[in-house]
């Protein structure tokens, strides 16, 4: 077991290199003069040439890439143009906002895709079965700004239950946060639970139907214990994969419900990053995103192999 | 007339602990069902071998699990009872047959590998309805386990309740299976297949093994099999199957030696025998096993028959009994001179344990 | 039915396989590099013959190397040791171009469900066969795929169907016209009946004994079923953890067996005749499956044997000639005496 996280660890670093390279050559990629992408316009002559210096960009590339790798080493992701300070502080603070928000709706959106994937695994082609096939397909189609919106209109608008845009100060209190979380996780869980529902619901199904439900079934085992305790544990491994795949998604998803709600997270920056062509925080935005997203991936493995004991045990 | 017999001496008739009668199962639909198991009757007195021969398709697990209604998914039971020690099986709720499955009766399934949950301990599948529903601490659990173990011949017993299915080879499982089958000391015990997919010399032990747990514990035993030669050394008594009817039962001497049915009598010619002279051709039965899915009207093998009657197409032969025995029963009107005759001059007509 | 000539054999123009000191290991790794530790010896220095035209039987169970032998000899397992020679040439100068070995042996397996692509008609499955083979006009493959299902006792409206329609019989029997489509000369049939109704094995094996006469062709039939064995072999090869524990004419194995082992596959094969089966009951059969991670100093089979003393713990036997024709791989096997009525075959015997 230990043998395989070394050795799943040792296998990301190729593909962080990879993600590297790609946003490293970002600079390149965009027209114009490199210290007008990673400046501004505006910025001074006696700037651009200690930008020139520092990252040696009159030098090679591959001597380029080996200075902004030593930079990344040491926490330097640039200066973010319309933030006016570091991109790795900008890209810090923000973090925790959305993986608040993630968080949350990565929880929601698995708690209740479980549990309505599994209730209606347990009779398939029934009503509540269909029922849920229609919801999921409801789920998954629409867009999440759309979402976003039209919960703002009828929580927000109509009903005036629930605060529609911002983050609170900590001051206010957990219910103010919550309240203020409600909806922008509704939103974004909903694409996700549609996932989770459905691969849980045709996992169950599978393994419902092994013989060694069958097994326990004539030992006289009931029902809810055969669900709990046989069927869930064997499906768990394949639900988990596309929870993991999911949450990767959550983070870099988040940056459209966040603009609907105006949620200060990573991806409103991202959002307003784009807007103003503040190419160093966009670069830094994608390299912290694809990071996570590789953790995320290294975490799933992990728990499908603790979770089955045939490939653990060899 | 249904399979209903009387267990020993007509003297002294004893109520057969199992008794199935008329069991029909079918699948799918009511307007178009798909009916796998037509008309089935057995019984099986305490302590007896009941053993239900048959090949694919003939419906003999269909019929054992739904004696215990752990039919798949859209199957059901469309006719005919089942009694266990007297009470009705058949439509009891789910909720009672608990009561049944595992303390009652209970079923060791083929394939050992697929019948254990993968991802638990050995021991933990095998306590979990010890600890939930019969009332035993953790502990105690764990040394009933480790004895059953024993019982079934596990090296190691102890040390085996914290491995996983897949660390144990295919007769260990297949011995795991039988431990867990008689955890709750059933009264009687189902086996289908159980030996399917193992070695030869395993698939000895094994069978030994279920003939001495159940002789020890006093069991009714319903063994299922394709394979008449591993019948042929526990069973008392024989059912054939085929195309989801039996078509004939008797004690296991009478069907070796003295079968009433052309499809029994084929059966045992087409197995290819460790004595059979190089240089004579084996026999096996021409054509192709009926499809569970056609509803044939007449006898189903009557097309693979040689010696099919006019009437064997018309209706269905009704079950009879022999003259000289009424507990052996079977669906063919073929006069049984005729039967032997055509079998040519290899046919051995005296009781010799070949085939007559 | 006329009696077949099963037992007329063409003049035997010589061995159709040669195996001479086969291994074949397997390696087990483990470890942060995946190191290999150690090796599964899945065949462990096993010599035997295939005469032309004629049928070796390859018997034995789980670890016994019989498939793996059966794969090795049409370069499917990789040899890591040995000689083997088909048709008087070396497997190594035969095996380049693949589609030249190809067309000289030709493995069927087990599982009827398992080798026909699912999405193919089984005329597409045959005429694949042949176009990759070297035929290439349309109109020649379609009257070969005719030819073939007739020769294998299909109509020739089977041709349209689809494998998912077709039973396990009607499928063996494409598996086997699929093999024969490219004229070979030998045929590894690896438990080629072993998922059949019994009923319908007889067919099958009919069939390939037929088509070994009509077209002289060489078989190794690898099964763990010894009655089958029995029907269509000329020589028998008996295998126990990658080794070779008895070998010889079918009639003296089953005969006198000479091999402990042997001794107890042929006890513990059930027959169906009440009276013999009841009196093995009392027999106690305690083989186990060979280790093939680490296997022991000595005869392979020492840990289930009855007789097995020192010198079997220590040395290896060699095969030797028994009277009765076979090759007995046991120190003792001609003082060992084993009552009649363990053999377990009949009470005729």
């Amino acid at each position: 077991m230990f043998a395989f996280i070394i050795r799943r660890l040792l296998q990301i670093i190729p593909v962080i290199i990879g993600v590297t390279i790609a946003t490293f050559f970002l600079t390149w990629l965009i027209p114009g003069d490199p210290t007008n992408v990673l400046l501004g316009p505006g910025a001074s002559e006696e700037s651009r040439e200690r930008l020139r210096d520092s990252l040696g960009l009159d030098q090679s590339l591959v001597t380029q890439y080996l200075i902004y790798m030593g930079n990344l080493l040491t926490g330097d992701l640039g200066q973010s143009i319309s933030f006016s300070s570091p991109v790795s502080e900008v890209l810090f603070r923000r973090m925790g906002n959305t993986a608040l928000l993630a968080g949350a709706a990565i929880f929601v959106a698995s708690v209740a895709g479980i549990a309505a994937g599994t209730w209606a695994a347990l009779r398939p082609g029934s009503f509540r079965d269909r029922g849920l096939t229609i919801v999921v397909l409801f789920l998954n189609s629409m867009p999440s700004f759309w979402l976003g919106l039209v919960l703002i209109l009828i929580f927000g608008l109509h009903l005036r239950v629930l605060p529609v845009s911002g983050m609170p100060d900590p001051q206010s209190g957990l219910l103010t946060l919550l309240a203020h979380m409600a909806l922008p996780t509704i939103t974004l869980a909903a694409w996700s639970l549609a996932a989770i529902a459905r691969m849980t619901r045709s996992a169950v199904l599978e393994v419902i139907n092994n013989d060694y439900v069958r097994t326990a079934r004539s030992r006289g085992v009931s029902e809810a214990r055969i669900v709990l305790f046989h069927a869930l544990p064997n499906a768990i491994p394949a639900v988990l994969t596309v929870i993991g795949i999911q949450m990767g998604f959550l983070f870099s998803g988040a940056v459209l419900t966040e603009t609907v709600f105006s949620w200060p997270g990573v991806g409103l920056a991202m959002f307003q990053a784009i807007s103003s062509r503040d190419i160093p925080l966009i670069q830094g935005g994608i390299l912290m995103l694809a990071l996570i997203f590789v953790l995320i991936n290294l975490i799933v493995d992990v728990l499908y192999v603790y979770f089955n004991p045939k490939i653990r045990l060899n | 007339m249904t399979g209903k017999t009387q267990m020993t001496h007509p003297a002294q008739p004893v109520e057969p602990i199992l008794s199935v009668d008329g069991l029909s199962v079918s699948y799918g639909s009511a307007r178009q069902p798909l009916n796998v198991v037509k008309d089935v009757s057995f019984d099986v007195a305490p302590g007896q071998v009941l053993g239900i021969v048959g090949e694919s398709g003939s419906g003999k697990s269909q019929t054992v699990l739904a004696v215990l209604q752990l039919l798949a998914e859209g199957g059901r039971i469309s006719g005919g009872q089942v009694r266990f020690e007297g009470a009705e099986l058949q439509s009891l709720s789910q909720r009672r047959m608990r009561k049944v499955r595992g303390q009652g009766i209970a079923l060791i399934s083929q394939d050992a590998l697929s019948s254990l949950n993968p991802s638990m301990k050995i021991g933990r599948q095998m306590a979990e309805p010890l600890i939930a529903y019969d009332g035993l601490s953790a502990s105690a659990a764990r040394k009933r386990c480790t004895e059953l173990l024993d019982l079934v011949g596990i090296p190691a017993p102890a040390h085996r309740l914290e491995s996983y299915p897949h660390e144990l080879s295919g007769g260990m499982r297949q011995r795991v299976l039988i431990a867990m089958a008689i955890s709750r000391n059933p009264r009687v015990l189902i086996a289908d297949e159980p030996t399917t997919a193992l070695d030869v010399t395993i698939q000895a032990q094994i069978i030994n093994l279920i003939d001495d747990l159940r002789k020890e514990l006093g069991m009714a035993l319903v063994l299922i099999t394709h394979d008449l030669g591993v019948v042929a050394g526990i069973a008392d008594r024989i059912s054939v199957m085929y195309a989801g009817r039996i078509v004939e039962t008797a004690t296991t001497d009478q069907i070796f030696a003295a079968s009433r049915h052309p499809y029994t009598r084929a059966l045992l010619s087409s197995i290819p025998k460790p004595d059979q002279p190089r240089g004579e051709r084996l026999k096996p039965i021409p054509g192709l096993p009926v499809d569970p899915r056609e509803d044939v009207r007449g006898c189903a093998f009557n097309p693979r028959c040689t010696h099919a009657l006019a009437s064997c197409t018309e209706s269905l032969p009704a079950m009879i009994a022999a003259e000289d025995d009424g507990q052996h029963l079977f669906r063919c009107p073929v006069d049984p001179f005729r039967l032997a005759e055509a079998e040519g001059p290899r046919a051995r007509l005296q009781g010799n344990g070949g085939m007559s | 039915m006329n009696q077949p000539a099963i037992t007329q054999r063409r003049a035997a123009t010589g061995n159709a396989v040669e195996i001479r000191d086969l291994h074949v290991r397997f390696p087990v790794r483990s470890g942060l590099l995946r190191r290999p530790v150690g090796a599964v010896h899945a065949v462990d220095g096993v010599s035997f013959d295939i005469p032309e035209g004629q049928t070796v039987g390859l018997v034995g169970e789980s670890g016994s190397g019989k498939t793996t032998t059966g794969r090795a000899l049409l370069g499917l397992s990789p040899a890591n040791a040995g000689a083997i020679r088909l048709f008087g040439k070396p497997l190594e100068e035969l095996a380049t171009p693949e589609k030249d070995l190809q067309k000289l042996g030709q493995l069927v397996f087990q599982d009827p469900y398992a080798s026909l692509n699912p999405r193919l008609t089984v005329g597409s499955t045959l005429s694949e066969t042949l176009y990759v083979h070297g035929l290439s006009d349309g109109g020649a493959r379609k009257q070969k795929v005719r030819d073939l299902l007739d020769q294998v006792g299909l109509r020739p409206e089977i041709a349209d169907r689809y494998p998912v329609a077709l039973s396990g019989g009607q499928r063996q029997r494409i598996a086997i016209a699929r093999a024969l489509a490219v004229n070979p000369r030998f045929m590894v049939l690896d438990e080629v009946v072993s998922a059949l109704d019994v009923s319908i094995q007889g067919q099958i094996l009919n069939l390939l004994l037929d088509l070994q006469r009509e077209h002289n062709l060489t078989y190794l039939f690898i099964t763990h079923d010894l009655s089958v064995v029995r029907y269509v072999s000329h020589k028998v090869v008996v295998l126990y953890g990658g080794q070779i524990m008895e070998e010889g004419p079918t009639e003296a194995i089953f005969g006198s067996p000479r091999h402990p082992y042997t001794h107890t596959l042929l006890s513990a094969l059930p027959v169906p005749d009440p009276v013999v089966q009841r009196a093995k009951r009392g027999l106690e059969i305690r083989t186990e499956p060979p280790s093939v991670t680490d296997p022991p100093d000595g005869c392979r089979f020492q840990g289930s044997c009855p007789f097995a003393d020192d010198t079997c713990r220590s040395v290896a036997p060699g095969l030797r000639p028994a009277p009765s024709g076979q090759r007995v791989a046991c120190h003792h096997f001609e003082s060992i005496d084993i009552p009649s009525d363990q053999i377990g075959i009949t009470r005729d015997v």
